[in-house]
């Protein structure tokens, strides 16, 4: 079954995360990196990320013309930092919570100057603005907002276009 | 006496209360009886993409037959229970201390 430029974009970006598990290089030891099933089935954890994909809109100054035209989108995927530190624990939970989304931010970047691309298939890539959760529903952490922007031919999201 | 009704009455396994494993952060754990509102709750989770159970877990207030309120521990402490009657149990962590006295504690459950 092939894939959508978007759900290739989807595993490189998840890849990446991955590389935060069961590791000594970043300060932070993620548990686990979740894409949510429809009915979520997951519990929350101390150190897990959620990867969810926000608004997806079509950016006309760079959709091109051609045959077939090229479409261009802008997708928001949230990579949802989860923190849920023992109750003794004396750190400071900004403390936490901000190396949790500096190590995001480096395993995505990594340190290839082409990060951007993920693996040629979009033509941009930045972070957003980071937006906390709130802590009245038992969890700590933060979200760590990526805007991609990819082509694809015209009617065919399959199709990567340059 | 409000000790004991919360084991003899509320959290009789005879009754309404079922057993399920108390996991504590550090790995150790112990059966219980617990009180399991399967009226799930469900609603956008902070992540505000999915739809979630909650679950509300009546427990004694007592560190053997249920869980004392100066052993839990919100940042990892977790159950494991049926989410539907029937399937198999899934652990699921304990998110909120929702109330408690001498007697019960009122806990939720994701």
């Amino acid at each position: 079954m092939s894939l959508t430029v978007l759900e290739r974009i989807t595993r490189v970006l998840r890849t990446r995360l991955e590389l935060l598990l069961n590791q000594s290089t970043y300060n932070t030891n993620v548990c686990e990196v979740i894409r949510p099933v429809r009915l979520d089935d997951y519990t929350p954890k101390n150190l897990q990320i959620v990867l969810t994909k926000g608004v997806d809109e079509v950016i006309d100054e760079l959709s091109y013309p051609g045959n077939p035209p090229s479409v261009a989108h802008k997708v928001t995927f949230n990579i949802r930092c989860h923190v849920m530190t023992d109750e003794q624990d004396c750190d400071p939970i900004d403390y936490v919570v901000d190396m949790f989304a500096a190590d995001v931010q480096r395993v995505v970047v990594g340190t290839d100057s082409t990060w951007h691309t993920f693996g040629n298939l979009a033509v941009h890539s930045e972070f957003g603005n980071y937006e906390p959760i709130a802590a009245e529903g038992g969890i700590d952490g933060v979200n760590v907002p990526v805007l991609i922007t990819f082509r694809h031919s015209e009617g065919n999201p399959y199709e990567v276009r340059a | 006496m409000i000790q004991s009704d919360a084991s003899t009455v509320f959290c009789n396994a005879n009754d309404h209360a079922e057993p399920v494993t108390y996991y504590k952060r550090d790995g150790r754990s112990r059966i219980i009886n617990a009180v399991v509102e399967r009226q799930a709750l469900q609603l956008l989770n902070e992540d505000g993409d999915n739809i979630i159970p909650i679950f509300e877990i009546h427990v004694k207030n007592d560190s053997v037959l249920g869980i004392s309120s100066d052993e839990l521990n919100l940042g990892g402490d977790s159950l494991d229970f049926a989410i539907r009657v029937g399937q198999a149990k899934s652990l699921r962590t304990i998110t909120k201390l929702l109330g408690h006295d001498e007697g019960m504690l009122i806990l939720e459950c994701r």
